[in-house]
């Protein structure tokens, strides 16, 4: 009985490293496909926040556009580049600060999550897979809003040409791993008390502020920037739109950039710490 | 039952169509129903047509998918009917809404219609006040149903911490407490054990013999039925297979019946079937310490006490029961023929 | 164990049927006996209406830090000062609560669809939209009423208006008005689920646009703007139109001066005309199957 078994799994064992990872691999871009699935399983509801993030951009501007009246600069910020940053943190913040509730507080509060953690891909790539998803969703309606404001002319090309337009992708993609990780530590918050809701609330609030998609930091008071800049919410929209815009450019890009992944590491580590309690939790005191 | 008296419930020709957004699969299946328009329309329910009597306790069975919730969603003025009409009461349910809530209970076995986060009493309590039952009459049904139901132990528990049987005699009380001369039961004893469901049917029936309360009873537990109901209504792809008496129906189906007997001894010499009856051997189960034999019969032939007697008198015999053949069996095979036979 | 048959016949006879004479509920009362319960069973959880009740409230103070935050660096926004829009963002954000305290509910019409827990309402002897209205309390709705009172008592000492009793009566009625405005569209968007299965974020996106939006002067939009933010999506009679009648800031309407009063008037006709497309569309109610 036992011989055929032990046989079976050092068999599996050796050949587990390249097979098992291609299968989780795919089993991840599986759950990230049904992700994007659902987010545009609903038509009125596409239409509806396709419609909704046109209609935030021009409303933005034409506040901006007020703000400013006849003024040309305000502490070195030009009319048009003020304009132009509110639509991108208009955008951004769409992307980044949804008010969906994370997949993985539904797991825990429906008792799910025992069921999850015996899957052979890890809950937290499962979780972060789902959520990469419902961000894809979104990339369409949000290259629809760029394009409306390149048309009526609220916005311009990035600084620092070919070059630019580089540094600004690979600092955006860091901003959007880093709001991801974000979402799942206070996510992860479902663990220790079911009424997540409110401080899901509190952290997209306090995200969108300090992240500078609602005003950039140039407007902030000393005081405040100096204390925002300490925080991982402005490497989520600020520093890519500070490299958009060339604010920081040269080797002041790449510090920043650089930041930005030193957030990244930094945010990935709590995030295993705080699984790995939750998952001590769990195993203790029972799904 | 009065010829003269208007019936509680009559419906006729009733028509419930259902239409839906097509739901697609394969490639770019998301953008593709984005950009389409197609729907679909199904009827789940298909010219229905039956009354129901007052006082009377009906089965409405069908399996799942038939249209049976469809059809008491329209009856409890839930749903608005695409064709056809429905007068519970005299009433229009869903042109009357409010007045016909007032006249009915409602009991799911699936979900419950009491407040989750609320002890079982203040569920009652609001009750009571929604349906503008006086505090006096309240504390008078409170303690009958109390006592009938047998729920002291846990009306100060919140709901969300029952047994399902618990909340099920909950849900019962909840709907019968403002004393509704028409109640839907709609799987009362799902997920129920034996004591529990026995406990439920006895309520059931001790309600529609005291109250005079009629009774509409969707089941799968054939159980429920054969105790609970006399007459059937049997509906599938939304259209009535069979509305009539439950006995008749199982005659038509199996016009047999099984007398089992238990033999006091192994070797009791040769079998003698009486006339009019066949023997059918039991297949032996471990259990069995004595021989049990099976003489099945046509009741409408042979009277049940002429095959006891002739067997008693050849044979000694210590045990014996006369069986129905099972109702299952004679449903399922009316669900997969489709059609009742004459 | 079980009892003899005979008893418990003998126990039916004794019972009496049971038909007892029900009073007439009104729908007020009934709007009332569910809604205390539903305030109950928030107050019961102490922990989840402190932190809803908290969210709300950074939800609606990153917005209020945002427009500070722009009045410190430019000190006007479309030719008002700092206590105007102060005033304005006040008004706004306690119409607001008028609008979620009692009517906040709507937000549950999907879930309430989708679920089947709808069909629970409709066999109940009240009407569905008030069951809705006070199926449960949203906690967050109180975080809103306390930032919003707060801040409107700041706001009226740094706007430049002499508080009358005229202007406070004014003030008063504009925000529940406000409030009856922000409810009608809510409502009407709320009917939309009947026939779409998911308005969800079509009511956030309003909600959002309202909050964000709301705390400007009009006149920010330009022509094209001031007109659709009040004859499409009715912002302008929330807020901003009272406001204007405060501040002695009537002639910069695009409106004749009285239409500064005539929120007052607009917003029980919305509520109204919100309400009645509930009602209307709720005839289409195709209740989940199963």
């Amino acid at each position: 009985m036992t011989g055929p078994v032990a046989t079976s799994t050092t068999g599996a064992t050796t050949a587990a490293p390249a097979g098992h990872l291609a299968a989780q691999a795919r089993a991840l871009v599986a759950i990230g496909r049904q992700s994007v699935r659902s987010a545009l399983a609903v038509r009125s509801e596409v239409l509806v926040s396709g419609v909704a993030v046109l209609v935030r951009v021009v409303l933005v501007i034409l506040v901006w556009r007020a703000v400013y009246g006849s003024t040309p600069e305000v502490v070195g910020v030009d009319r048009s580049t003020a304009v132009a940053y509110a639509v991108l943190g208009a955008v951004f913040t769409n992307v980044l600060n949804p008010f969906w509730r994370s997949s993985l507080e539904m797991r825990v509060r429906q008792g799910r999550i025992a069921v999850d953690l015996l899957r052979p891909v890890g809950l937290v790539p499962q979780t972060l897979a789902q959520q990469v998803g419902t961000t894809a969703a979104a990339v369409p309606r949000c290259v629809l809003a760029v394009l409306l404001a390149l048309v009526i002319g609220a916005l311009q090309a990035p600084a620092g040409g070919v070059l630019g337009l580089l540094a600004f992708a690979v600092s955006t993609v860091l901003g959007v791993a880093v709001a991801l990780l974000c979402n799942l530590v206070v996510a992860m918050t479902a663990f220790w008390t079911l009424e997540v809701g409110g401080a899901l609330m509190v952290y997209r609030a306090v995200a969108q502020f300090a992240s500078g998609a609602l005003i950039p930091l140039w407007f902030m008071p000393g005081w405040l920037r100096g204390t925002l800049e300490w925080l991982p919410f402005q490497a989520q929209v600020f520093t890519p739109l500070s490299v958009y815009f060339g604010t920081v450019r040269g080797w002041d890009a790449v510090g920043a950039v650089a930041v930005q992944a030193l957030w990244v590491v930094l945010l990935a580590l709590l995030a295993q710490l705080v699984w790995s309690r939750a998952l001590h939790r769990v195993v203790v005191q029972g799904g | 039952m009065g010829a003269t008296a208007q019936p509680m419930i009559r419906a006729e020709g009733l028509v419930k169509e259902f239409t839906r957004p097509v739901r697609r699969t394969g490639p770019l299946a998301g953008v593709r129903s984005l950009l389409t328009r197609e729907r679909v329309t199904t009827r789940a329910v298909d010219g229905v047509s039956f009354t129901v009597d007052r006082g009377e306790l009906v089965g409405y069975l069908g399996p799942n998918g038939a249209g049976k919730s469809t059809t008491i969603k329209m009856l409890t003025g839930v749903l608005v009917p695409t064709a056809g009409t429905v007068e519970v009461d005299g009433r229009v349910p869903w042109r009357d809404r409010t007045r016909n809530a007032r006249g009915i209970g409602v009991v799911f076995g699936q979900r419950t219609q009491l407040w989750h986060d609320l002890p079982l009493r203040d569920s009652f309590e609001l009750v009571a006040k929604l349906y503008g039952l006086d505090q006096p009459d309240y504390q008078r049904a409170l303690g009958r149903f109390t006592e009938l139901l047998d729920l002291h132990e846990f009306l100060d528990t919140p709901v969300r911490g029952l047994s399902l049987g618990q909340r099920m005699r909950g849900d019962l009380t909840a709907a019968m407490l403002y004393g509704p001369p028409l109640l839907y039961l709609d799987e009362p004893t799902v997920g129920l054990d034996v004591v529990a469901k026995a406990r439920i049917r006895e309520f059931v029936a001790e309600t529609n013999a005291v109250d005079g309360t009629t009774v509409v009873l969707t089941t799968h537990d054939l159980v429920d039925v054969e105790r609970l109901c006399r007459r059937v209504l049997l509906i599938d792809h939304g259209q009535v297979l069979y509305d009539g008496d439950l006995a008749a129906l199982r005659r038509r189906y199996v016009p047999y019946r099984d007398l089992v007997v238990t033999l006091a001894r192994e070797d009791d010499g040769p079998l003698v079937a009486p006339p009019g009856t066949t023997v059918v051997e039991r297949p032996r189960s471990a259990r069995d310490t004595a021989r049990v034999v099976v003489f099945r019969f046509d009741p409408a032939q042979t009277p049940t006490p002429a095959v006891v007697a002739a067997v008693t008198a050849e044979h000694e015999v210590v045990d014996l029961d006369v069986t129905d053949p099972d109702l299952e069996a004679v449903i399922a095979e009316i669900y997969s023929s489709g059609r009742v036979r004459a | 164990m079980a009892e003899p048959p005979a008893d418990g016949a003998a126990g039916t006879a004794a019972r009496e049927p049971w038909r007892p004479q029900l009073r007439e509920v009104s729908p007020l009362r009934a709007w009332w006996v569910l809604m205390a319960t539903s305030l109950r069973v928030v107050f019961a959880y102490r922990s989840n209406l402190l932190n809803t009740a908290l969210g709300s409230v950074a939800l609606q103070g990153s917005q209020l830090l945002f427009v500070g935050v722009l009045l410190h660096r430019f000190e006007q926004v479309g030719g008002w000062g700092f206590g105007e829009v102060a005033l304005l963002f006040a008004m706004r954000l306690c119409a607001h609560a008028v609008c979620t305290v009692p009517f906040g509910q709507h937000s549950a019409i999907d879930f309430l669809i989708n679920e089947g827990d709808y069909d629970r309402l409709l066999l109940r002897p009240v009407s569905p939209f008030l069951q809705m209205l006070a199926w449960r309390f949203n906690p967050g709705s109180l975080g809103d009423l306390s930032l919003g009172v707060v801040v409107l008592v700041v706001a009226a000492r740094l706007a430049p208006v002499e508080w009358t009793a005229g202007a406070v009566v004014l003030l008063v009625l504009a925000i529940l008005a406000g409030g009856l405005v922000e409810a009608g569209v809510q409502f009407a968007l709320s009917s939309l689920s009947f026939r779409l299965r998911a308005t969800w974020s079509l009511k956030v996106t309003v909600d959002t646009t309202f909050a964000d939006f709301g705390p400007y002067p009009l006149g920010v939009f330009g022509t094209v703007g001031s007109l659709a933010l009040t004859f499409v999506l009715p912002l302008a009679f929330i807020a901003y139109l009272p406001a204007t009648a405060l501040l002695g800031r009537t002639d910069e309407l695009l409106l004749p001066a009285w239409a500064a009063y005539s929120s007052l008037l607009v917003g029980p006709l919305v509520f109204w005309g919100g309400y009645r497309a509930f009602v209307h569309q709720s005839r289409h109610y195709d209740s989940p199957a199963g």
